[in-house]
């Protein structure tokens, strides 16, 4: 089931490693020159005044801000300001850089059909510290890397690890047997010469596989193997941990959510409301992808693919097609008969997404974390305690909160509210 | 009291016929080609066992290696904002089909319609629901309904219906010929407003007719008030209560309605020992006679000559009918807070009736004319006209609108050729009836869930009923094609609309704005304007509307028909759905077809063949008007000597599906007497030698008694009367202090730190109609079986109303007491009981049965290996076994019907339509769909508690009582059904269950079911059994 991805993809995750190190090295001359502190607060101050709207490098609502400060000053001085004086009155109200008819803000002044907001509260120094992470946006560090990326695609290294471990293992018990064998052998070799300088001769045996003890035994051996394998992929039939099939959109959840740490609710917003997390619909990735139209690995060609079926039309930013909805291929199959609400994990009982999910923020591509069995799910529940003081839920259960107070139990897990009973997931 | 025994049927009673002890009446059926070899030996022998074996390793092995099939995920391209996956949306709306009202709350599950509710806020129906009702949901995912026009049987878009009919109605009405719509009582302000525009258009006609006629008591009305309307009657209000012939709880009127008010005074406490005293007057037993305190039997023809008797007896004479004074008496003592119903279609009959609650005081008190029923509007003089006007081609055009008249007419055959007269004949039916087969052009108008519209069930209450699915084929509503054809550009909604500002608005003062009342309606589903006035009663008339029902009723001789309704079936219109077919009949607990109700007496002397376990049936053939039809006699206790009773609505002949063309007709054996339908006619009854299987569930499931001491002993139903019930709250139930102090058990207990879940029934609201039953049915995804498996005793129903009979009064025949031909009815739903020391789990070899710490005995379907074990051993008898895959649970898409089973017969063609993916759309999908070879039970709605829990935990509270409420009980129109936590000091619940009245069910043998039961009580003279 791992094999469904490509060889291109697989090597991707290295192109990726490849990609940031150069980007790293590339940075290192200009993030000497500047003050670290100066533009971790003007990259701040940007996100949370300006990235709604805009983006250093990409033109989006409004345009692409590097090198903002040099067309400003080439747009000249005028009325005793300099052009940079003149961004700052932009930027604190644009309006009355347009209404004391600066060149440079009256050339501007339409670059969207979206007026920008008014900042009055922006210091000078701020500006000066926005302007500061707006021309060197790759300056300060950058971010680490994440953790997936430094090797080949996660569940590949779980599972190649975990399989090399027990190679090891193997070899070392055949290896015991192997010497065992020989052991018993020369013991017997040395028996047989003691024997015979004692004077005594060996009586001829047949031979131990025409024996019938040995001729049942051996059968129950292969009955009990043949039974243990087939219960082995009976009770395996259905689960596909690992299972990371091609997707119709090459969506990144190490872009989305680990680098860019957009919550998981944003998308997945019935996550905490029903039972499915929600595979979010097209009009939710719109509402970055309207202005966001490049990304930092496949440019435009992925997203290219949402505004095919959502029916946009990025030259004129309109919708202009009917749209067609995207058939994701699902990872996370629960069979029909359990029943399981993402809202009773998420609000109810505040269970991270990645206890069950992994590292998804790692994830250039999903994969399935857990086994999703039921003795996964069953163990969980005897190990997880409840929101019991904090939920007004749990006062029905006034004698787990004695027990709680006359310390007889230290805590209340799933199972002790019934976690673990057949009808809490099957009905 | 004490020797009082309780049998579900006579075979019980006499003990003529092997009882169905066991809950498994058959063995496995023969499993067909791949056992066939081993079956015919005889015996299994080791090879073959070994050949099994190996065959079923190798599957395992295969199936082992098979990978798991992609599966997809696809969101919304642009979700509604309104619509979160797996979380239900309700809307309210309301349901209104040929005369049957109830304000509803749909249930939707991203966008379709999977269950309905009654609105708690309706000031009529109180959030009642009816089995119709219920079922409802699963006519809308009919496959049978008609996908586009038709024109004959081709297809035909609607831009050519439009263009070809219009032409032909505007030629017809330029050359001054007739035309007709033909439809039921239609209780829609605005559609009647649509029919207005259309009538003015072309100059035509609207006849209203109901195929279940109502023409006599709005014709008595008419006369005797001025106004040809049904007034509102106060059940709630009355202290007596005298039903004549009426089933009121049933069919009659408003049942749903009537059922809460009626409850209201039946529901006795330790602080209230007062109910009401209802007498029924009746001659075959119907539900509400069931629920009566006191019945007189009388031949269909007294039920007419009673009223009269009474009338002399209230206006101070006497009729010469002890029986009939002493009912007189208890009326005239409540004058003002007493009312007289009868449900009778005769004019004359209604205005004695009239005459008699005016004499009571009653008008203005228990019935009221400030607001008036819109849902019965129907004259029988409507069919007649259509009938010669088609005949003498007076008519021209004729266009059908949720009526059936070939159906449900008389004269249906005569009509049939009148019909192919006619230029232009159209139907709106939905889907194939007789009519619209007959018909030129089916314009199929859209099912009431697709559709916006109004209802006025009475005067001054409105309701909205609002679409809650897209449709789903290319039909029309009716409104909006007679709209169209009347020249009309506007849609049927704004229609409405305009229509509402113009006339509803102005009525009112509460909301300023039309918009604010419009949303108010859409959301609550009903605004209600007060007004009206009373009617002034006239007695003109009475006394010689009083002769001629002396006269017209005296001479119908000893053997008399009564045609009458099934609560079920309604006029015939529902005989297209399969979970009303398989409802059993709240008193014969017949399922699949109609039959002819007999008297015992009758029974014994003809002997006739009432064998339960083989469900032979002798038929009999019943003339009457000249028309007969030939049906199985089922014997019923009860019914006055002389009383052959059928039901109408079966026996249809033109439905997508064969098996739904069970029974037969008897429409055409109704009389006309003046100018009215009469239900009531001389018959002459034959019997033939033939037998016919009746799919009766009478003796299924019985609680077994045999081991457990027999009926005598074993209490499964405790009763007492009023008069006791006053002296001691636990009268009738004396001896559970005794069982209770005598349980001891080698158990241990079930802790349950959280919740306990308790339900109670209380025997004394419950009138058997099966809203709860079908209720159940649409939540939980119960299949439905056919009329093949129903005879076999697989019904799946995870809850069943047993309706137990019992003498009510003996009779001295001299030195011996013999029982009298009068019975007691006590209905007792009976479900999972939910044992804290169950029987079941014990036996279950692989756990897949157990106890829950919250009280629920769950049944996991995934684990069941089908022993049978725990159904055998349930002293209940409520466990269901899935002896096919009724649903299609384990088929891949595309592929459900199992051709193999299909291929042997073995599956029924409304088994196969329940597995298609457009019937699939109405399963719960919270609720497992159970494969074949399980066992399956009530879970007490365990979907329902999870969430309801979830819900409290969401929002950081604990949970309240009624925050949890069972499918059975949303749907009880009589509140009978209470669900909740015993462990809440403050639940409803903890108050049934600690009332004197509870008592479990044979709880002696000590299974601790969390189901109580309330003691019925009866409003009469301490019995004298």
């Amino acid at each position: 089931m791992e094999n469904h991805s490509s060889l291109m993809r697989k090597s991707l995750p290295i192109t990726l490693l490849f990609a940031l190190f150069f980007s790293l090295l590339s940075n290192v001359a200009t993030a000497a020159d500047v003050d670290k502190a100066k533009w971790a607060e003007g990259r701040t101050l940007f996100k949370s005044n300006c990235a709604s709207c805009h983006n250093p490098k990409v033109a989006q609502t409004g345009p692409a801000l590097m090198g903002v400060t040099k067309r400003w000053e080439d747009g000249g001085d005028f009325g005793g300001k300099t052009g940079k004086q003149w961004l700052y009155v932009w930027i604190k109200n644009w309006n009355t850089a347009v209404a004391a008819k600066a060149p440079y803000a009256v050339n501007i002044q339409n670059y969207s059909p979206s007026q920008m907001s008014i900042f009055p509260n922006l210091k000078d120094e701020d500006i000066d510290k926005i302007l500061l992470y707006v021309e060197n946006p790759d300056a300060g560090g950058g971010p680490t890397p994440p953790a997936g990326a430094s090797g080949p695609s996660g569940p590949q290294t779980a599972e190649s690890g975990s399989e090399g471990s027990n190679t090891v293992l193997y070899l070392f018990a055949g290896l015991m047997f192997v010497l065992v064998l020989i052991l018993v052998l020369v013991i017997r070799r040395l028996d047989k010469i003691v024997d015979e300088s004692n004077g005594i001769v060996a009586t001829p045996k047949a031979a131990f596989w025409k024996a019938r003890k040995f001729k049942a035994g051996l059968t129950l051996v292969i009955f009990v193997v043949a039974l243990f394998w087939l219960a082995d992929n009976g009770i395996r039939l259905g689960r596909q941990k690992g299972y990371q099939p091609t997707q119709p959109i090459r969506y990144s959840h190490q872009l989305h959510a680990g680098k860019l740490k957009i919550d998981c609710q944003y998308c997945h917003t019935s996550a905490g409301k029903g039972k499915t997390a929600g595979i979010p619909s097209l009009n939710t990735c719109m509402n970055c992808h309207k202005a966001v139209t490049q990304g930092p690995v496949y440019g435009k060609d992925e997203i290219a693919k949402i505004y095919e079926a959502v029916g946009w039309d990025p030259a004129t930013k309109a919708y202009t097609k009917p749209p067609k909805p995207i058939e994701w291929v699902r990872i996370h199959n629960l069979p029909d008969h359990v029943y399981f609400n993402h809202s009773q994990h998420v609000v109810a009982g505040k269970v991270e997404c990645q206890t069950c999910h992994g590292p998804i923020q790692t994830m250039p591509e999903v994969y399935q974390f857990a086994p999703l069995s039921m003795g996964w799910c069953v163990n969980c529940h005897r190990q997880t305690e409840v929101q019991f003081a904090s939920n007004n839920y749990y006062s029905t259960y006034q004698k787990l909160h004695e027990d709680l107070k006359n310390h007889k139990i230290d805590k209340v897990t799933v199972e002790q509210i019934g976690g673990t009973e057949c009808a809490k997931c099957h009905y | 009291m004490e020797d009082k025994v309780y049998w579900k049927g006579l075979e019980e009673l006499e003990n003529t016929s092997k009882q169905n002890d066991k809950e498994f009446a058959d063995e496995l059926p023969v499993l067909g080609s791949i056992m066939e070899p081993i079956t015919t030996q005889g015996s299994t022998s080791r090879r073959d066992f070994l050949k099994m074996l190996g065959f079923s390793t190798t599957a395992a092995v295969i199936a082992a290696g098979c990978e798991m099939p992609v599966r997809k995920s696809i969101p919304y391209a642009f979700k509604p904002e309104e619509v979160i996956p797996g979380i239900a949306n309700y809307y309210a709306s309301a349901f209104y089909q040929g005369g049957d009202y109830c304000a509803v709350v749909v249930k939707t599950r991203e966008g379709r319609p999977i269950k309905i509710d009654g609105n708690n806020l309706s000031s009529v129906t109180k959030g009642g629901t009816s089995a119709r009702v219920q079922a409802s949901v699963l006519s809308l995912y009919d496959g049978a309904r008609f996908k586009n026009p038709m024109k004959g049987k081709e297809n035909i878009t609607w831009e050519a219906a439009d263009k070809e009919i219009g032409e032909k109605l505007k030629s017809i009405s330029d050359a001054k010929g007739k035309i007709v719509i033909f439809s039921s009582s239609i209780a829609s302000p605005s559609t009647l407003a649509a029919i207005a525009e259309f009538k003015s258009a072309y100059g035509a006609e609207h006849l209203v007719s109901d195929a279940i006629s109502y023409s006599g008591i709005l014709d008595a009305n008419e006369k005797t008030f001025g106004t040809r309307a049904i007034p509102s009657y106060h059940f709630d209000k009355a202290k007596v209560i005298v039903g004549v012939g009426c089933d009121f709880l049933g069919t009659w009127v408003s049942p749903i309605e009537f059922a809460a008010d009626w409850s209201k005074n039946r529901k006795v406490s330790k602080e209230n020992r007062k109910m009401s005293r209802h007498i029924q007057i009746e001659s075959a037993l119907t539900m509400t006679g069931a629920s009566a305190d006191k019945r007189i039997l009388v031949k269909p023809s007294e039920e007419a000559t009673a009223v009269v008797d009474l009338y002399k007896a209230v206006s101070g004479g006497s009729s010469g009918n002890a029986k009939i004074d002493a009912v007189a008496k208890e009326l005239v003592a409540n004058k003002g807070a007493s009312l007289v119903v009868s449900g009778s279609n005769d004019a004359n009959v209604q205005m004695v009736v009239n005459a008699i609650n005016e004499a009571l005081e009653s008008y203005g008190s228990t019935i009221s004319f400030t607001s008036t029923y819109n849902t019965k509007a129907g004259s029988d003089k409507a069919s007649a006209q259509l009938l010669d006007g088609l005949s003498s081609g007076e008519i021209k055009a004729v266009i059908f609108y949720n009526a059936n008249p070939l159906l449900t007419d008389r004269n249906a055959d005569k009509l049939a050729d009148a019909i192919k007269k006619a230029a232009l004949s159209v139907s709106f039916s939905e889907r194939l009836d007789e009519t619209t087969e007959a018909v030129q052009y089916v314009c199929p108008d859209s099912n009431w869930l697709e559709s916006w519209n109004d209802v006025s069930p009475k005067t001054g209450v409105y309701n909205v009923c609002q679409p809650t699915i897209t449709k789903l084929f290319d039909t029309r509503q009716a409104q909006e094609t007679l709209l169209k054809w009347s020249g009309s550009k506007e849609n049927y909604y704004d229609f409405i609309r305009a229509h509402w500002e113009k006339n509803v608005y102005p009525k009112q003062s509460k909301y300023s704005g039309f918009n604010a009342l419009w949303d108010v309606t859409v959301h609550d589903g009903e605004v209600v304007i007060e007004g009206g006035s009373e009617a002034k009663f006239s007695a003109s008339g009475v006394d010689s509307a009083a002769s001629a029902v002396s006269a017209a009723y005296s001479n119908l001789g000893d053997t008399q028909l009564k045609l009458y309704e099934s609560v079920a079936m309604g006029n015939g219109y529902w005989t297209d759905n399969p979970f009303l077919q398989e409802l059993p009949d709240p008193i014969t607990k017949v399922t699949w077809g109609n039959y002819v109700i007999v008297p015992i007496s009758w029974r014994k002397k003809n002997k006739v063949t009432n064998d339960l376990e083989l469900k032979d049936y002798t038929l009999v053939k019943v003339t009457a008007n000249g028309k007969s039809v030939t049906l199985p006699a089922v014997a019923v206790p009860g019914v006055a000597d002389g009383t052959f009773a059928i039901c109408l609505g079966y026996g249809r002949k033109a439905t997508n599906n064969d098996e739904l063309k069970v029974g037969q007709n008897a429409y055409p054996l109704l009389a006309l007497l003046g100018d009215n339908l009469s239900y009531v006619s001389k018959a002459t009854v034959e019997v033939l030698s033939q037998t016919e299987k009746v799919a009766i569930t009478q003796s299924h499931h019985n609680i077994t008694l045999k081991d457990l001491g027999g009926v005598k002993k074993r209490k499964v139903v405790k009763e007492t009367t009023l008069p006791e019930y006053v002296k001691d709250d636990a009268a009738g139930n004396e001896d559970r202090k005794e069982i209770l102090e005598e349980m001891v058990t080698l158990y241990y207990e079930h802790e349950k730190n959280g919740h306990h879940w308790n339900m109670s029934v209380d025997l004394n609201s419950c009138i058997g109609c099966g809203a709860c039953v079908t209720a159940c049915n649409v939540e939980n995804n119960v299949p439905v079986v056919g009329k093949d498996q129903v005879i076999r005793s697989r019904e799946m129903h995870w809850l069943r109303i047993d309706r137990y009979f019992t003498y009510s009064e003996m009779i001295q025949d001299g030195t011996e007491t013999l029982p009298g031909e009068n019975i007691d009815v006590v209905f007792q739903p009976l479900m999972c009981q939910h044992c804290d020391n169950a029987p079941c789990e014990n036996v279950c070899p692989v756990a897949a049965t157990n106890h829950s710490s919250e009280g629920l005995n769950q049944m996991a379907y995934n684990r069941c290996i089908g022993t049978r074990y725990c159904a055998n051993n349930c002293p209940y008898k409520v466990r269901r076994f899935n002896w096919y895959d009724y649903q299609g649970a384990d088929a891949f898409d595309g592929k459900r019907v199992s051709k193999f089973w299909a291929n042997e017969g073995l599956l029924s063609q409304t088994t196969k339509n329940q597995q298609e993916s457009l019937s699939r759309m109405v399963l719960n999908p919270d609720v497992t769909v159970r494969s074949r070879g399980v066992i399956e039970k009530c879970s007490f709605c365990v979907q329902r508690i999870q969430e309801g829990k979830l819900t409290a935990k969401k929002e950081n509270r604990p949970l309240k009582d009624g925050d949890i409420v069972t499918a059975c009980q949303t749907a009880c129109p009589t509140n009978a059904i209470i669900f909740g936590d015993k462990n809440d000091k403050a639940s409803q619940v903890i108050i049934k269950v600690m009332d004197k009245r509870a008592f479990g069910v044979i709880e002696e043998i000590h299974t601790m079911p969390n189901v109580t039961y309330l003691t019925k009580v009866r409003n009469r003279e301490e019995s004298k059994a």
